[in-house]
């Protein structure tokens, strides 16, 4: 029944941001402000549906997000003090880019380490290869 | 066997499954909605003066209820499952162990009104929260939910979906009797 | 009745399955001729039992049969018959039979095409796919029966999910199916040469084939489901990061290199280590796929409903066919060792480079997506990962990737040395660059710093794949469907950068309130809500908005968006509509009614969006292309000495 009523509320979320306007609010009169805003709410997650940010769902939820990042804006706070405000509240599954701390850092210093590693795995394999140069000495189209 | 490198591949996918095999011992049945496990569980209540649903000019605040055990229960009208917890809180409130203090969740004072008289009020007090910023401030993200505050105001537990007298006798009344 | 029968079926292809599996293998490792033999038989029997089987099924569903459960919970009468026959694999127990039942096409096609296999290494290929069809069997009988009958009957069904209820959507699954299951060719062909202990470039030359058309289905699939995506849910997004969407990701990156890899092994004897692994590795990702969308490890949109007991059993399946196989990579690998060289500008070097960074981008996806699952259960907290961490991420590899693939396209095997394509690749280079920056600051207008790297490498891409060609046919030489194939799938690559970086860079879109006769301004366009109308369909009734599209005075396009209501599930859906065509799409959605006739829209302007699905085809065209090749079809004389010490000559006379 749980589940039932779970992929309901899951399905209802997917067609509910087909069901109403997205964002009804007229853009921040500073372009930067309208940037930041725009940003943030795709940064954030809404809790209440599979996956998506707060911008693109117009579930009551998201809208209340979307109402606070707006004041939190105009209110002159930075975007860390509005996402950490809601992290506080809500904790780091709200957020769709995961903070950089401690635990995540493995998250997003991966690339670039497995991008050092790859080109050192190149640099030796490569290294061996021209060695091998030498002794090989088929013909090759 | 020597250890070399191409026993990596072969750990690495072991270590992987071993990880799966643990999340799967310990997963609880079903999917649908993932439980989000509260963050503000051991903080402070965040406090709180809001409308009563039953007259505007009177306020209601969480203040009013320090140093008693509150339930705070979100709800709405148009929320189904709350419709199914309604009589469990009444419950809840004849026994008279906490106040139940009501947030009416995004919802409108007409409507709150007219489902409390036709299927009983079980609230100490019912603060309405139409635009729902105090329920922001609760990492409430829909209704209904439960939250636990003991007599110092903090927030010891929060139950998300509909309160059942299982869930109640588990998760909250054996937290107000363990305490006293 | 039939299902019984169905049901029956599968039981006895499971055993065929066995014998199959045990024919195939034991049978070469005994010599046994008779065994050996007996391997073929075996295919056809399962195959026939197993479309027997899927064919009562559909059946069931076709002819509304409500006493089996399957059909209950996900079909419907009101149901459109297209529709029903799509539901038959919209569901775990149905999609499971359908898996089963793909893996025996595939196994059969095998069985069919490979007669110029030796004897025993077709067994053993056939022996490897025959163990996974007896798991598959095993696991679908035992928890998954498609054929389960209810106690009770009920009148009618629940309905396919109405999202679901699309075109698209009949045909992405089975494409995406035929796709990663696919690659269960190139693992068993692995498998057996391990087993073997054999792996030379005659193997390479065999397997090569399978994968390329596995991996053109994989890709029309995934572009398929974007596709969907795209025009179903309505506000223009075509890749979510979602966790199921990446779970198939991984598999097409890994099968690409894997393609590229076994050109190397083919023509060289290389890479023997790399191919070996991308060939475990892209199919272990295809089951790691079937195990995540299925076992509640991750809730997505796309997830079956939930059964950590299910999961267990996939995952005690996975560990024995995934370990098995990196078990026999442990123990054969370090025979492979070749003595062959190649220099740092060489093909080789760069198809080296392509491995390792397509390695690496599929590596952070699978970080990316395993991180919430690994937060929550190591007590770390609740995590989640999205589009803004998976996008900059993957860019990470990709953009050198798309820079190396302009150049590497040019690079002789072994030497390299550029030599005269140097100036052909720094003109080409000039003149992307030329053409990269007018398109991005020029037409687009520079929204975003990004695009102009974008362009540039997509118009590098297309300009340096089509000089050989061009030069070839000038020459009046002829060309290969290899070479044809590699410059459709490169100049496809090419497009899907320049639409990707341009529709997402330049796009508009707003939320607007309109009143019947009031319109929006947009990119250049004005859209205008014109009215409303009753509508309905099979089994939904809807209301429709007429939105004409004009640009200056001429009318472009009438968007027809709708509001649907499904009569069964009661679900409201909205219809997207889009006005396309090669500069631009137009799109318009229906939000909510305001009162008074007037309604809230999503409408956006998407510049180049058709290149995305262009590239995409002409990726998979190539693909198909490459795996028609000739040299694929003429005999190939096995090598006689043991290719396991020196650097293998094909010996033959093949190109």
């Amino acid at each position: 029944m749980r589940l039932r009523a779970g992929l309901a509320l899951a399905l209802l979320c997917l067609l509910a941001p087909l069901a109403r306007a997205i964002d009804a609010a007229p853009p921040l009169e500073d372009p930067v402000q309208q940037q930041r805003y725009i940003a943030l709410i795709h940064e954030l997650r809404c809790l209440k549906c599979q996956g998506e940010n707060i911008a693109d769902t117009p579930a009551l939820f998201a809208q209340d997000i979307r109402r606070q990042v707006r004041e939190m804006i105009m209110a002159g706070k930075s975007d860390h003090e509005i996402i950490d405000y809601f992290v506080e509240r809500y904790g780091e599954i709200i957020l769709l880019k995961p903070r950089w701390s401690a635990k995540n850092a493995w998250l997003w210093l991966a690339p670039g380490v497995f991008l050092v590693f790859g080109g050192f795995v190149a640099w030796r394999v490569v290294r061996a290869r021209q060695a091998l140069l030498e002794t090989d000495t088929e013909d090759v189209a | 066997m020597r250890v070399n490198r191409f026993w990596l591949p072969l750990v690495g996918f072991l270590v992987l499954a071993g990880v799966f095999f643990v999340a799967l011992k310990r997963a609880p049945t079903g999917g649908g909605e993932r439980l989000v496990q509260s963050v503000l569980i051991g903080k402070p209540a965040s406090a709180f003066t809001l409308p009563s649903v039953l007259d505007p000019a009177m306020p209601v605040s969480l203040a009013d209820f320090k140093g008693r055990w509150v339930l705070l229960n979100v709800w709405a009208t148009w929320c189904v499952e709350c419709r199914a917890e309604h009589q469990v809180l009444l419950d809840v409130q004849r026994e008279g162990k906490v106040a139940i203090v009501g947030l009416d969740y995004k919802d409108e004072d007409p409507a709150a009104n007219e489902w409390l008289q036709r299927l009983g009020n079980p609230y100490d007090a019912v603060a309405s929260d139409p635009e729902g910023r105090v329920a922001l401030d609760y990492g409430v993200y829909g209704a209904p939910e439960n939250f636990l505050i003991d007599p110092n105001g903090v927030i010891v537990h929060k139950h998300i979906g509909a309160l059942t007298s299982e869930v109640w006798r588990r998760d909250f009344q054996s937290r107000v009797d363990g305490a006293s | 009745m039939l299902p019984e029968l169905g049901q029956f079926a599968l039981i006895l292809a499971m055993l065929l399955a066995f014998a199959q599996a045990f024919f195939g293998i034991a049978g070469p490792a005994r010599r046994n001729e008779r065994w050996i033999a007996a391997t073929a038989p075996a295919v056809a029997g399962q195959f026939v039992l197993t479309v027997f089987a899927f064919a009562t099924l559909v059946y069931a569903f076709v002819h509304n049969d409500f006493t089996l459960r399957s059909v209950a919970g996900h079909s419907n009468s009101a149901l459109p018959v297209y529709f029903r026959v799509a539901a038959t694999w919209g569901h775990h127990e149905g999609s499971m039979l359908f898996w089963i039942l793909v893996l025996s096409i595939w196994t059969v096609a095998v069985a069919a095409f490979s007669r110029r296999l030796p004897r025993a290494f077709q067994a053993r290929v056939l022996g490897v796919l025959g163990v996974l069809s007896a798991g598959f069997l095993l696991f679908t009988l035992a928890t998954s029966n498609p054929f389960e009958r209810l106690d009770r009957l009920l009148p009618d069904g629940v309905d396919l999910n109405p999202v679901l209820q699309d075109f698209a959507l009949t045909i992405h699954p089975p494409m995406l199916y035929v796709g990663y299951v696919g690659f269960s060719v190139a693992f068993a062909f692995a498998c057996a040469a391990m087993l073997e202990g054999k792996l030379d470039q005659t193997w390479a030359r065999w397997t090569r084939p399978w994968t390329t058309v596995a991996w053109m289905f994989l890709t029309v699939g995934i572009a398929l489901g974007s596709w969907w995506a795209y025009y179903e849910l309505g506000w223009g997004g075509w890749w979510a990061w979602d966790p199921v969407e990446n779970a198939i990701l991984m598999p097409w990156l890994l099968g690409t290199a894997l393609i590229h890899s076994l050109a190397v092994t083919d023509k060289r004897g290389l890479f023997k280590s790399w191919t070996l692994l991308l060939a475990i590795g892209a199919f272990s990702f295809s089951l790691l796929a079937t195990f995540l969308v299925r076992s509640g490890v991750l809730t997505s949109v796309h997830s079956f409903a939930a059964d950590p007991g299910r999961g267990i059993f996939i995952l005690s399946f996975l560990v024995v066919m995934i370990g098995g196989a990196l078990a026999l990579y442990v123990w054969r690998a370090p025979l492979l060792r070749s003595q062959a060289g190649f220099d740092l500008v060489s093909r080789e070097a760069f198809l080296l480079y392509n491995n390792i960074l397509l390695v690496i981008a599929t590596f952070v996806i699978f970080g990316g997506n395993m991180a919430p699952f690994l937060s929550d259960i190591l007590g770390l907290g609740s995590l989640s990962v999205g589009p803004p961490y998976f996008n900059p991420t993957f860019l990470v590899s990709m953009i050198p990737l798309l820079a190396l693939v302009a150049i590497g396209m040019h690079a002789r095997w072994k030497r390299g040395n550029l030599g005269e394509s140097r100036r052909v690749l720094l003109v080409s280079l000039g003149t992307a660059l030329v053409l990269g920056l007018a398109m991005a600051i020029g037409i687009y207008g520079l929204h975003d710093v990004r695009a102009p790297l974008g362009t540039l490498l997509g118009f590098w891409i297309i300009l340096s794949s089509l000089v050989d060609p061009i030069d070839r046919l000038r020459r009046r030489l002829s060309l290969s469907a290899a070479v044809v194939g590699m410059t459709l799938a490169h100049v496809g690559l090419g497009l899907l950068t320049l639409g990707i970086t341009t529709t997402e860079s330049a796009r508009v879109e707003r939320d607007v309130a309109l009143a019947p006769g009031q319109s929006a301004e947009l990119g250049g366009y004005r859209f205008t809500f014109v009215k409303t109308e009753a509508a309905e369909g099979p089994n939904y009734d809807a209301v429709r908005a007429d939105v004409q599209v004009s640009r200056g005075d001429r009318d472009v396009a009438l968007l027809q968006p709708e509001r649907r209501t499904y009569w069964v599930q009661q679900t409201a859906l909205a219809e997207a509509a889009l006005g396309v065509n090669f500069r631009r799409d137009l799109l318009a959605t229906m939000g909510e009614s305001l009162g008074k006739g007037a309604w809230s829209f999503r409408l956006q302007v998407r510049p180049l969006m058709s290149l995305l699905w262009l590239g995409a085809a002409l990726m998979a065209l190539g693909g198909l292309c490459a795996a028609t090749d000739r040299r694929y079809r003429q005999a190939v004389r096995s090598t006689a000495t043991d290719p396991l010490a020196s650097p293998a000559r094909a010996g033959s006379a093949v190109t």
